[in-house]
């Protein structure tokens, strides 16, 4: 371990470093531009004497008086400088920590005689045996849930104390005043990572469940099958044009001898894994602080598709790994002097941006974007240099977008084109008519959508607060300003949640994105709260009161995220849903088309078969195939319908009669909830109009509607 | 054997080991063990060219990791534009490849460099008290346990038995595929009539095991009707499933 993974951060204030071109700190150098925070020196935020420039050291950010009341001795000093060819100060978690490295510049604060705040009490293997507790705990609920607790009151809260178990204490020791060294918050980081993707994998164990993993299982087997990366996959024909996922999985397969299931989760875990420690160390690095880092990464656990969609095998949570690498490697080319060394970075940034390019299309975009604005964020505040590398590598990862898209991604225009004609719709109906298109949604229950208000709320707030103080105290600090700038997306997002069609699921999927600013903007903000003149004499209840935020804010994210509270524990076959909708009878019967109809036939049916006919079984399920189901009768224009949009197969599922679909509508394509359930007559109305039944197996039966019969 | 080239030579011997035991299929334990190191070793090679040391051993853990996941992604690519099927023998040689070409890279280039350069290697020491240890083990054991369970828990859930039967004309011949699958959880005996034009024209009794599958081709065309009707022993009066053209 290095010194600078040795380091011990006792403060949560975020100090100020002024990017300049050529005197930008670097982490082998000490941050000396900065002002050391000396427990006398008063703090003065709001003082005329707080000169903004960026060629001053900044006094208001920098005098932290002691502000702890039960341990007035012990000062807070300034971050170590990262030095990692240093030797390192050896680490003894139980011992008082001395958080200067040998050859670290002596500060004002760090020639004070310390005396160090006693160890914490709660030590992170401890809290790591409370996560794998709390994994266990949250894993009683699901095995409660497969034998047919799935609706009790105390399994759902073994799951929530599951959840407890692992993010409050992770969350109250990151928030501690106690010392805490950089190995430590790494061990919490990839604790609280791996606990949540545990979680995950105990949900479903034996086999991917969830739509967009089976239609990458698909472009997996596909690739393992004819060794061609580019098959058709007809459940999401985007997908086969970014191969990333599958390169990688076949490789990994190939070398170990894992099945496609085994392999595909140590991808997506090692990648999930990945993108966290990059961000964090990104954070840490923009913050100057490993805690704020750390802090940023719990605010960012918020994200309310994180520990699911992020953490699943889709294209993107590879993606994410590739995104984080090149901003790392940004990073060090906007601070970094040596060129020499700028140039190995350059070269991992411009094979970060090719791999994201060619893995996932919505995540090269975004990083493009990013590019972008660091590149004129650092142009505005002085870094020209740096502009211009970040630059360059703007161009490159536009002109790889473009190349992909006009060689191989053609489909993406395609695939896209709805999406974007909905926003347009949805603007124009705003504008217009003042009113919403958005559909209505399946509702979550009222706590939901309580602590989602709450979360919504608090998150702005914070956001209007950091960018504040953003702007008030590090309008020179590029990526500070640039996070800021992108965290203002988070108010367009807000707006697509309530202004368009699909606006809930697009808002959800982008939120990954948005809450990367967002994550440090805020944890700025609840920094320079708990730091500020007003708090100062109730210091600890103040941080109390920022982690119970925090902690409050990622149960948010749970609660609202995926899985939808209808399916948040693993159970029997529910009607219309999504994982519990893929159980072995549909599995059975996707496969059973395979074999005996051949890939890709083009199949009506609903929503909760949908994901296990395209994936187990090739086909081409169809949208808007619900006219199909809506009517007792089989009538010439349900007919001429059908063969119009070419439907060769219709999948009846009798099980859709017994209850109210748990997503809301239960065939795809619909976008308004069903509040009545579907009579049974409307979906064995085949069976009397002489149409060939090819398959029954009690629940589902398939009818052939190619033939003369028909 | 020059001790700073030590790591190098490890991660090559892991890499064609690794390779070697995919190729002659070795048992999964073994190449579950080799393999991984197959897929890392590329990673941490180029890592050393490209970073030479430098950073903390966290960042170089991290950009390791990451150039060992984009090796397939980029090789992978290029064989196929190459004409190279993505087949096992192809992906064993491209990350075999991949180790040896950034052994000698990396080979090459401590050998050109200043000594000072690569003398001081940042050493990852690890300084974990026993109690602490105990600790972290307890929770990784728990964890596999907890895993265990799930796998376990969803390997028996309970869930309604059912039996397929399916008559699926064989596209391009005049014979449909008829068969039975019993998924019921235990042995069940059935009945299957085939009727054509409404009158039985075959009958087999079936006893099939869960899991067991009967099937057979029948003469088949959509001229006429023609059904299946499976009964579920010892009621005769209901169809259990029924399949077929004629409604």
């Amino acid at each position: 371990m290095t010194s600078s993974d040795a380091e011990t951060d006792q403060t949560t204030e975020l100090p100020v470093v002024r990017e300049t071109p050529e005197t930008a700190d670097t982490p082998e150098t000490p941050e000396t531009p900065e002002a050391p925070e000396t427990p006398e020196a008063p703090e003065t935020p709001e003082t005329p004497e707080a000169p903004e420039t960026p060629e001053t050291p900044e006094a208001p950010e920098t005098p932290e008086a002691p502000q702890v009341p039960e341990t007035p001795e012990a000062p807070e000093t300034p971050e170590t400088p990262q030095v990692p060819e240093t030797p390192e100060t050896p680490e003894t978690p139980e011992a008082p920590q001395v958080p200067e490295t040998p050859e670290a510049p002596k500060t004002p604060a760090a020639s004070l005689p310390l005396k160090v705040p006693a160890q914490s009490r709660l030590p992170a293997s401890v809290i790591t045996l409370l996560a794998a507790m709390g994994v266990f705990c949250a894993n009683a609920a699901f095995v409660a849930g497969r034998l047919g607790h799935d609706n009790s009151e105390w399994a759902n809260r073994a799951y929530w104390l599951g959840q407890a178990f692992i993010l409050i204490p992770i969350g109250i020791r990151l928030f501690s005043r106690r010392p805490l060294s950089k190995r430590d918050t790494v061990t919490l980081l990839v604790v609280l990572t791996i606990a949540e993707y545990l979680l995950k994998v105990c949900y479903s164990p034996t086999s991917f469940t969830f739509s967009d993993e089976l239609l990458q299982w698909r472009s997996t087997t596909n690739l393992l099958n004819t060794g061609n990366p580019f098959n058709v996959n007809y459940g999401i024909p985007v997908g086969p044009h970014y191969p990333g996922l599958q390169l990688v999985t076949v490789a990994l397969m190939s070398a170990t001898g894992l099945s496609l299931f085994s392999a595909g989760l140590v991808v997506a875990g090692v990648a999930h894994l990945l993108f966290i420690c990059l961000l964090y160390c990104v954070f840490t690095a923009v913050t100057r602080s490993h805690r704020v880092g750390a802090i940023s990464i719990l605010i960012y656990y918020t994200t309310p598709d994180l520990t699911s969609f992020n953490s699943m095998y889709v294209y993107e949570t590879l993606a994410l790994a590739f995104l984080g690498i090149t901003v790392l490697a940004v990073w060090k080319l906007s601070v970094i002097e040596s060129r020499q060394e700028r140039v190995r970075w350059y070269i991992i940034a411009v094979l970060g941006i090719l791999a994201t390019v060619i893995t996932h299309h919505v995540t090269s975009y975004v990083l493009t974007l990013t590019l972008i604005l660091l590149a004129v964020v650092c142009r505005f505040t002085g870094s020209r240099a740096a502009a211009r590398r970040i630059g360059s590598l703007a161009a490159i990862s536009l002109a790889g977008v473009a190349i992909w898209i006009a060689t191989v991604a053609r489909y993406t225009i395609t695939y896209f084109t709805p999406t974007v004609q909905g926003m347009v719709n949805g603007l124009n109906s705003l504008l217009g008519s003042g009113t919403s298109s958005a559909p209505s949604t399946s509702l979550s229950p009222l706590n939901d959508q309580l602590l989602e208000g709450v979360g919504i709320l608090a998150t702005t707030v914070l956001l209007v607060y950091g960018c504040w103080q953003v702007w008030k105290a590090y309008k020179s600090d590029s990526w500070i300003v640039a996070m800021m700038v992108g965290s203002l997306v988070w108010f367009g997002d807000l707006a697509l949640r309530v202004g368009f069609p699909d606006g809930q699921e697009l808002a959800g999927r982008s939120a990954t994105f948005v809450y990367i600013p967002v994550s440090v903007i805020t944890a700025v903000a609840l920094t320079k709260y708990v730091n500020s003149a007003v708090v100062r004499n109730w210091r600890a209840t103040a941080m109390a009161v920022g982690a119970i935020a925090v902690i409050t804010l990622q149960f948010d994210g749970l609660a609202n995220g995926w899985p939808p509270y209808w399916e948040r524990l693993a159970g029997p076959y529910q009607v219309a849903g999504v994982e519990r909708s893929t159980g072995p009878e549909e599995i059975a019967m996707a496969q059973w088309t395979l074999a005996k109809l051949g890939q890709g036939n083009k199949f009506a049916t609903d929503i909760g078969n949908y994901p296990s006919l395209a994936g187990y079984g090739y086909q081409n399920p169809l949208q808007n195939v619900a006219y199909l189901f809506q009517s007792p009768t089989l009538t010439p224009a349900i007919v001429l319908a059908w063969e119009q949009q070419g439907v060769q197969y219709i999948l009846a599922d009798n099980r859709l009669s017994q209850s109210l679909p748990v997503g809301g509508y239960y065939f795809p394509g619909q976008t308004t909830n069903t509040d009545q359930k579907l009579p049974l007559i409307d979906l064995t109305k085949f069976n009397s109009s002489g149409i060939p039944r090819v398959f029954d197996d009690g629940n589902i039966k398939i009818y052939d509607v190619q033939g003369p019969a028909s | 054997m020059n001790r700073k080239n030590l790591d190098l030579v490890i991660a090559v011997v892991i890499a064609v080991l690794g390779a070697a035991a995919a190729a002659a299929n070795a048992p999964v334990a073994v190449t579950i063990i080799l393999g991984a190191g197959l897929i890392a070793a590329p990673g941490y090679l180029w890592t050393e060219v490209l970073l030479k040391r430098l950073g903390s051993v966290f960042e170089r853990v991290m950009v390791g990791t990451a150039l060992a996941l984009m090796l397939p992604i980029f090789g992978g690519l290029v064989m196929y534009a190459a004409g190279i099927s993505l087949h096992r023998d192809a992906w064993l040689g491209l990350l075999a490849g991949g180790t040896i070409v950034g052994a000698v890279a990396l080979a090459v280039l401590r050998r050109k460099s200043e000594p000072a350069e690569t003398e001081t290697p940042a050493k990852l020491k690890v300084n974990l008290p026993v109690r602490h240890a105990l600790i972290y083990g307890a929770a990784a054991v728990l964890a596999v346990a907890t895993i265990f369970i799930a796998v376990i828990s969803a390997d028996n859930q309970s869930q309604s038995g059912y039996t397929q039967l399916w008559m699926a004309p064989v596209k391009n011949e005049a014979v449909a595929s008829l068969g039975v699958n019993n998924q019921q959880g235990g042995t069940v005996a059935y009945r299957l009539q085939l009727l054509k034009k409404g009158k039985v024209s075959a009958t087999w009794n079936l006893t099939l095991t869960n899991g067991q599958t009967w099937q057979r081709d029948i003469p088949y065309t959509s001229k006429y009707s023609l059904a299946a009707n499976l009964y579920r022993l010892p009621n005769l009066s209901d169809p259990y499933r029924t399949v077929g053209n004629n409604g």
